[in-house]
This record gives C-alpha cells, sequence and structure tokens, in this order.
C-alpha cells in the first residue's frame, strides 16, 4: 500500500494514537506520519496539551466561555456532593451547602490548606466539591449570615481546603498586630496591605 | 477510533487552546526557587558583613528613598497587586497603597497611623500601629537577637524591575523558623522583593515590585490631604486594649527559642455578628523576623468544633481545645514550631 492515505485518515490515526487506541503495526505507521509531517506532529502535541489540561483543570486558569468546558465544570460539580466533618448539624443544613463554583486559580478568598496530621479526614474529603458563599464585605450584611462564622471543608486538585471566617480574622488581626519583624518596614507593610486586600475586608 | 474523543480535542483545538497555551508557561515557571539557587555569588567589598548591618541597612533605606511602583504579592495561589507611592521628609514617612486587585481598597500610612478607606463600603478604618512606630533604636536592639537564630549571605545579583538587586538569603540556625531571600538594591539597600523559604526550600510566598521608580518627586502634603479626606465615609477607629498574659491568667511555661512576647490584646470585636461573646485575647511573639500570634477564648460547643492545622502560603495555623479553652495559633513559621506555643501553654491556677 503506498503511503496515500487521505489527510483525514491520518489525522484521525494520530488521534487515535493519542488516546492509545491503535496496536501493532498501526502504532508504528502513526508514528512514521507524524515524524514525516510536521503538522501531524503539532496535532500530536496538542492533544497531549489537550490531555494535561483536562486532567488538571487549574493549568487553565482562566474563565473560559467553552461551551465544553462550562459542561464539564458543572458536571464534576454534581459529582459526588457528599461533605464531610464531625460534627452533625454542620451535615444536616442544606442552607450550609452553597452554589457550586469553580475554584479558579486566582481566587480572590483565603484558603487554607489541610495539612500533615488530619490526613484521615483529608482522604474521607477528596470528593468534595463546594465553595463557600464570597463572605459579605460590609457589616450590615455579615450581620445577616451567621453561617460565616463556620468553616467550609472544600476538596480540590490541591488537596483539601477550608474556609474559615474567623480563621481569616485572626489572620488580619495577627498581620495587624504581629507585624513585628525587621522585614515590616522595608517590605512587610506593603505586603500585608497588598494581600490583605484580596481578601474579604473588615469590618 | 473513539469518535467523541476525537470531537472533544477537536473542539478544544478550537476553542481552547489559545488560553491552554497561554497558561502553561506560567505553569511551567513555578520552580523559580530551583532556578534562583543556581543565581552565582560573589563578594564585593561595600556589601554588609552581618544580618545585623543588612537589615539595618535595608531598614534605612526605607527610611530615605521616595519612590512609586506596582507591587505584587504571591501567597497561596492567590496574586494580589496595589500601586505604592511612598514619600519620606526626615523622620515622616507617609505610604499610600491603592489595591488593584480584590474589593476598592485604599490604605494610608503617615508613621505608624494607618487609615485603610473602603469605597464599597463608605468605611475608613482608622488604628495605630504600635509595631510600625520602630524606632531605630529599637530595631537595633530587635535586630541584634536576629543574629542568634539566623544567619546572612549574598547569594547572587539579580535585575528586579529593571534594578540591579544584591540577593541576600537569611537562613535560620535551626528548624523552627522559615527562610527569607531578599533583593536589595544594590546601591541603597531598598527591598525590592522578597521571598518565604521551608526548609526544602520550596517558595512559600513572595511579593515583589514589578515596577518600580525611585526618587520621584512626591508631595508629602497632598498624601496627606488625600488621607485625611474622610467625607462620605463613617470613620470607625481599632482600638485595642492592653493586656498582660499574666492578668489573663495564662504562662508560656516552656518560651520557644528566639521568640519573646511583643505584645498582648484584646479586641473590642473581631467578628461583631456574634453580640455578647468574649472576643479571644491576642498574644504575639516575634524572633525579629518571623512572628506568632496566639488567639485564646473560652472554649465555646456551638463556635468551636474542630481541632485543626491549616496552612496558608507561608503562614500556618493549629487550632486545639485546651481543657476549658479554645487556643488558636497562628504564624509564619512550620507548624512544629506551632506546636511548641501549643504544648508550652498552661493556665494558671
Amino acid at each position: 500500500m503506498k503511503t496515500t492515505l487521505s489527510k483525514a485518515v491520518v489525522s484521525d490515526s494520530v488521534s487515535a494514537l493519542a488516546d492509545g487506541e491503535l496496536h501493532g503495526e498501526e502504532v508504528t505507521k502513526a508514528i512514521a506520519a507524524c515524524a514525516r509531517d510536521p503538522v501531524l506532529l503539532a496535532s500530536w502535541h496538542n492533544y497531549h496539551l489537550i490531555g494535561d489540561v483536562l486532567r488538571s483543570p487549574d493549568l487553565l486558569a482562566t474563565r473560559s466561555g467553552s461551551p465544553f468546558l462550562t459542561r464539564l465544570q458543572s458536571r464534576l460539580a454534581q459529582e459526588a456532593m457528599q461533605p464531610v466533618a464531625q460534627s452533625d448539624d454542620f451535615l444536616s443544613t442544606p442552607t450550609r451547602l452553597p452554589a457550586v463554583k469553580q475554584m479558579a486559580a486566582n481566587d480572590s478568598i483565603f484558603r487554607w490548606k489541610m495539612v500533615a496530621g488530619m490526613a484521615s479526614m483529608a482522604a474521607v474529603a477528596v470528593m468534595v466539591w463546594l465553595v463557600a458563599l464570597p463572605r459579605a464585605s460590609t457589616g450590615p450584611q455579615l450581620a445577616l449570615s451567621p453561617a460565616s462564622t463556620d468553616s467550609v471543608l472544600v476538596g480540590s486538585p490541591q488537596g483539601v481546603i477550608v474556609r474559615d471566617a474567623r480563621l481569616d480574622d485572626m489572620l488580619a488581626a495577627h498581620k495587624q498586630v504581629g507585624g513585628n519583624s525587621a522585614l515590616q518596614m522595608p517590605s512587610g507593610f506593603l505586603r500585608n496591605a497588598t494581600f490583605e486586600s484580596s481578601s474579604n475586608v473588615r469590618p | 477510533m473513539c469518535v467523541p474523543e476525537h470531537f472533544r480535542k477537536n473542539a478544544w483545538l478550537a476553542l481552547g487552546l489559545a488560553s491552554a497555551v497561554f497558561v502553561l508557561p506560567v505553569a511551567a515557571a513555578s520552580p523559580v526557587g530551583a532556578a534562583l539557587q543556581a543565581a552565582t555569588s560573589s563578594d564585593k567589598a561595600t556589601e554588609p558583613a552581618n544580618i545585623t548591618d543588612w537589615l539595618m541597612r535595608m531598614h534605612e533605606a526605607s527610611r530615605k528613598r521616595s519612590y512609586v511602583g506596582t507591587f505584587v504579592v504571591s501567597s497561596a495561589g492567590v496574586m494580589s497587586s496595589a500601586r505604592i507611592w511612598h514619600v519620606c521628609q526626615g523622620d515622616q514617612q507617609v505610604e499610600r497603597v491603592e489595591a488593584l486587585t480584590g474589593p476598592q481598597r485604599s490604605v494610608y500610612r503617615h508613621n505608624n497611623q494607618v487609615h485603610t478607606f473602603m469605597p464599597d463600603s463608605k468605611v475608613m478604618l482608622s488604628e495605630r500601629r504600635e509595631s510600625l512606630g520602630m524606632f531605630p533604636d529599637f530595631l537595633k536592639s530587635t535586630v541584634s537577637g536576629i543574629a542568634g537564630f539566623y544567619t546572612a549571605k549574598v547569594v547572587g545579583h539579580e535585575r528586579v524591575a529593571g534594578i540591579q538587586t544584591d540577593v541576600v538569603e537569611l537562613r535560620p540556625k535551626d528548624n523552627l523558623r522559615f527562610a527569607y531571600r531578599i533583593w536589595a538594591e544594590e546601591k541603597s539597600g531598598l527591598v525590592l522583593k522578597l521571598q518565604t523559604l521551608d526548609a526544602e526550600g520550596q517558595v512559600l510566598e513572595q511579593a515583589a515590585f514589578s515596577e518600580l521608580q525611585l526618587d520621584v518627586p512626591l508631595k508629602m502634603d497632598k498624601l496627606l490631604q488625600m488621607m485625611r479626606k474622610t467625607e462620605g465615609y463613617r470613620v470607625e477607629k481599632l482600638t485595642l486594649f492592653k493586656t498582660t498574659a499574666d492578668a489573663e491568667g495564662w504562662l508560656l511555661k516552656k518560651p520557644v527559642p528566639g521568640f519573646n512576647s511583643v505584645s498582648c490584646y484584646r479586641r473590642p470585636s473581631i467578628r461583631r455578628v456574634v453580640e455578647g461573646r468574649i472576643e479571644p485575647m491576642q498574644w504575639t511573639f516575634s524572633d525579629g523576623l518571623a512572628s506568632v500570634s496566639l488567639f485564646l477564648e473560652p472554649y465555646d460547643k456551638q463556635l468551636h468544633k474542630q481541632e485543626s492545622s491549616l496552612s496558608i502560603g507561608a503562614t500556618q495555623s493549629i487550632t486545639r481545645r485546651l481543657d476549658a479553652y479554645w487556643v488558636t495559633v497562628l504564624g509564619e513559621v512550620p507548624l512544629a514550631t506551632l506546636q511548641l506555643f501549643v504544648s508550652g501553654l498552661e493556665r494558671k491556677q
């Protein structure tokens, strides 16, 4: 057989190769085709790039309007909506299961990561895709939202994330008072003033 | 050949790839630390000989230079930036920080007086931060203690925001604290970039000027006028009540090496939502570079549900129940150090 396969057929074979669907001689042929044709080689790279992004949504640090991505996100969000906590009433109140929201890579809320020592909890919590409703930024609104004092566990590709309004407040208090550092004057104050702005503002 | 898979990829080729390609280099560039480690070291005669001199020089530079720049902070996957104006006149300093990310917010600082304007809620928070009033004498006494727990070493020379810098590494002598890497302007020692690193050399957090104009003629009066312009804002004064751990019935029986008690406050309210609650006492320690806050409050079954160990960028926290009390320890130190604070804490009989 001459190597005059139509472009579409060869392109399909590269796609199939990327999916690991080819075997034996087909593999050799597809690789040879890639080696000859820079366009095919570029598609080969693109398929893998796409695969990487699909496997690690965080690589895609953008709110893409792609219908496919939107559908993927909503499907992921529907899967395993099982919050994890040891306290019963934390589990039972449906109002504490806020709307599911994609975690953008530069989400402008504090995200505390659960660290070693809590591994058993982390293991149970793997598939929780919850993000707390953004905290109100003004006093009166805060007063209407008693749930904001609770912590919410969030599963993410980085591990289990905790949103805890009280802890955020303590962090702010720590930064205000605790800046007793020789580095405070050169840069600590700027750092805090800049970073705090990305959290929700008190009071 | 799986057709849906194929379609999916083609859809991505058309729609998603432009952004994917744009994003990937950012992700690939993240192991910054490794590249920086390779920076060459060189010995210049003018460089300060020890950590005390380095820190004093950096501090002095911030009291002498006026500048305008853009400051970027990257921590825990969040990137924030702000426009900075910094003016010095004699021993007076005025600074304006205009947030470029997150909710609108302007922070003005006149020496240790800080005004935070929040246009969304029309609230201006006025406070005096004692830690900002570190006079040279006080700083000298603080800095001399730092030498016992950290060493300084020049590890390279790089450009930051177009300015030539010395890269100085402050390494801890034990494993109770993090390391810092500082990019200081060669000429004056002004800090242009700062990284906090863990024991493995991983960058936990970094802050840097992405763009900076030095020695810009700025009018201090004008900034002060803006700072005092509170029309249309509800002014809230944050007043902290000074107390002592002793008076509150607390004792750190086993002190944590290098960390000294620097302040102890009671706040009027950290969170206004819960009426009539006793707000935690905040007891702060510092080793001169890193600080740790202990928040101590009576245990409340409704409020305190879960002991935890959490981290956000360079900041770690531990929450533990201690008999009838609830303890939250928080600071820019390894978790093990916070653990020492928790285990050394004792309620006086």
